[in-house]
């Protein structure tokens, strides 16, 4: 130890065992042997049923696994349906609804939170069903895995994703709303890069007319460029052009990138230097992505 | 299927007579049953019978006496059954000759598992009854009638995967099946292998484990005796009481996933 500077101090850990373990301890004093019984069969109800659907009911190590999902679900729906942090208050939750309502409250979150896209990249396995099965389960594990003698952090890993599954479900349907009113007609297709539309529709909007611009090719934006150039236009009034269209739940999303690629955006940056179309084209690629389509038609 | 309606019945039949002790006439109600309704009726009425009762049925054949529940029986039916199969042991045949009940019940397992050519069906027959930890057991009960053939075979099956040809220092008839085993489940087979060996974390641990020649020297690690792993499975054996629900409280099932 005497190597250790002086104000290293030790680390304080909390411990925070799940919630449903929590309110278990308070068993004694608050219930009677008549309501820790049936609390005790749901509990077990609960495990069969998750170990038959999830793990493997017919291996000790299969219902193990079960009995930590059980916790963690149990858990996560008295964190949700409970106000506050009193476990007195999850106790009685358990003993009037039961713990099959408290597990059946957590698993909506799961299934909800699923339902949210994991990012901003869209593409066809999002939507297939056999994936979709997977992915529940996969983050059903992740969040509601639970050791009875553990800290558990489920439920903030479940806020922090809901709000970053959130941010994400906005910038797809901006991306989304934007490809539906492409000024050719709408663009389909399962594959969706969202920022990568958003910069391309925004990129464009400086040129000014009040296109709305969802996909791109070369030639276009080999015009794009050709025009600013001569034209010279406000690249803020084509902005506010782009904005006054997009509907007000989308306009947040686009502002904010608006803000970020007025200072920072090479690509229009450097149409006004004497870089070749060839240069711009490959900054252009690293803003659109797939949603810039690179040869000629 | 022309007629399913007639199954349930043929279902309470057979296991009346099975419970009365009357194998061959159960026997005899299936192949009248597959003579009118073709194989797959005996398969279905297999399927529905209460495992316990499959396990009394199919204990009466083996190697050498077949039946047709032994070519037709569904292999989830079968995995079911084998953890009743213990129910029937009297205790002082366990303690006195552990090694005849093991191989009588490897002439059962044997006689299930080959009793067809179809690899197929004996993959799924093996995949099955060792996803259970009863499977678990009863595969490791086998093993420990020739515990050092079978961590031969463990290494080897280690070293060469799939290409295993099952040479032993001494030939043993639990070596074949023990092969097959691993070629079905990878999972079963090592969880039946722990289940003998219980110290292992591992079945890549036992393959730099010697066997002592010396057949006097005790093992240097903990090893299941054919004895301890039956009694295991008696315990196992699922009991019949089921406790009244308490409580006023309905539950909502599966609806818990919704």
């Amino acid at each position: 130890m005497s190597g250790a500077p002086k104000n290293m101090l030790p680390a304080i850990v909390v411990e925070k065992l799940p919630r449903l373990v929590r309110a278990i301890r308070l068993l004694p004093e608050w219930a009677t042997a008549e309501e820790a019984a049936i609390l005790a069969d749901e509990l077990s109800g609960i495990t069969a049923m998750v170990a038959e659907r999830f793990t493997n009911d017919r291996t000790a190590e299969g219902i193990g696994r079960a009995l930590l999902l059980t916790v963690g679900g149990v858990s996560l729906g008295l964190e949700h349906v409970v106000d506050g942090d009193s476990d007195t208050a999850a106790i009685d939750y358990l003993i009037e609804h039961g713990a099959e309502q408290a597990f059946q409250a957590g698993f909506r979150l799961i299934r909800d939170l699923d339902a949210l896209p994991e990012d901003t990249l869209v593409g066809e396995y999002d939507n297939d069903p056999v994936y979709a099965q997977r992915r529940l389960k996969e983050l059903f594990v992740d969040i509601c895995t639970a050791d009875p003698g553990e800290s558990w952090t489920g439920y903030e890993r479940y806020q922090g994703q809901l709000k970053q599954r959130t941010q994400a479900r906005s910038i797809v349907r901006a991306a989304q709303w934007l490809r539906r009113h492409h000024h050719e007609g709408p663009v389909n297709d399962a594959d969706l890069n969202a920022e990568g539309v958003i910069a391309l529709a925004i990129i464009f909007a400086a040129e000014g007319g009040g296109r709305i611009v969802a996909r791109a090719g070369q030639k276009e934006f080999e015009r794009f460029v050709a025009a600013v150039r001569k034209n010279k236009p406000d690249f803020e009034a084509g902005w506010a052009e782009l904005l006054a269209q997009v509907p007000a739940a989308h306009q947040a999303v686009i502002a904010e990138r608006i803000a970020t690629y007025r200072d920072s955006c090479t690509v229009l940056r450097n149409i006004g230097t004497k870089a070749s179309p060839k240069q711009l084209l490959a900054e252009m690629e690293n803003y659109a992505g797939s949603e810039l389509e690179p040869d000629y038609p | 299927m022309s007629d399913n309606a007639n199954l349930p019945a043929l279902t309470k039949q057979v296991s009346e007579l099975v419970l009365a002790g009357s194998l061959q006439h159960a026997e005899e109600a299936f192949s009248q049953a597959a003579e009118e309704h073709g194989d797959y009726a005996v398969a279905e009425v297999l399927s529905t019978l209460p495992p316990q009762v499959t396990a009394l049925h199919l204990a009466g054949f083996d190697g050498a006496k077949t039946s047709l529940a032994t070519l037709l029986v569904p292999p989830k039916a079968w995995a079911d059954s084998l953890a009743y199969l213990a129910a029937t042991w009297p205790d002082d045949m366990i303690e006195d000759d552990p090694e005849r009940i093991a191989e009588g019940l490897f002439n059962h397992v044997h006689g299930i598992v080959f009793a067809t050519d179809d690899a197929e069906r004996r993959h799924e027959l093996l995949a099955e009854a060792s996803a259970t930890d009863h499977g678990a057991t009863v595969f490791a009960i086998l093993w420990s009638l020739a515990p050092k053939e079978i961590l031969e075979v463990a290494g080897e099956i280690l070293a060469k995967g799939p290409y295993v040809t099952g040479q032993t220092s001494s030939d043993s008839d639990v070596v074949p099946l023990a092969i097959e085993l691993a070629k079905a489940s990878e999972d079963g087979w090592e969880r039946s292998l722990l289940e003998l060996f219980p110290e292992f974390r591992h079945s890549a641990d036992l393959a730099d484990v010697e066997f002592s020649d010396d057949p006097d020297e005790e093992p240097t690690f903990l090893q299941r005796s054919t004895r301890e792993l039956l009694y295991r499975l008696r315990k196992q054996v699922p009991s019949m009481r089921s406790m009244p629900r308490r409580g006023t409280r309905k539950s909502m099932g599966t609806d818990i996933f919704s």
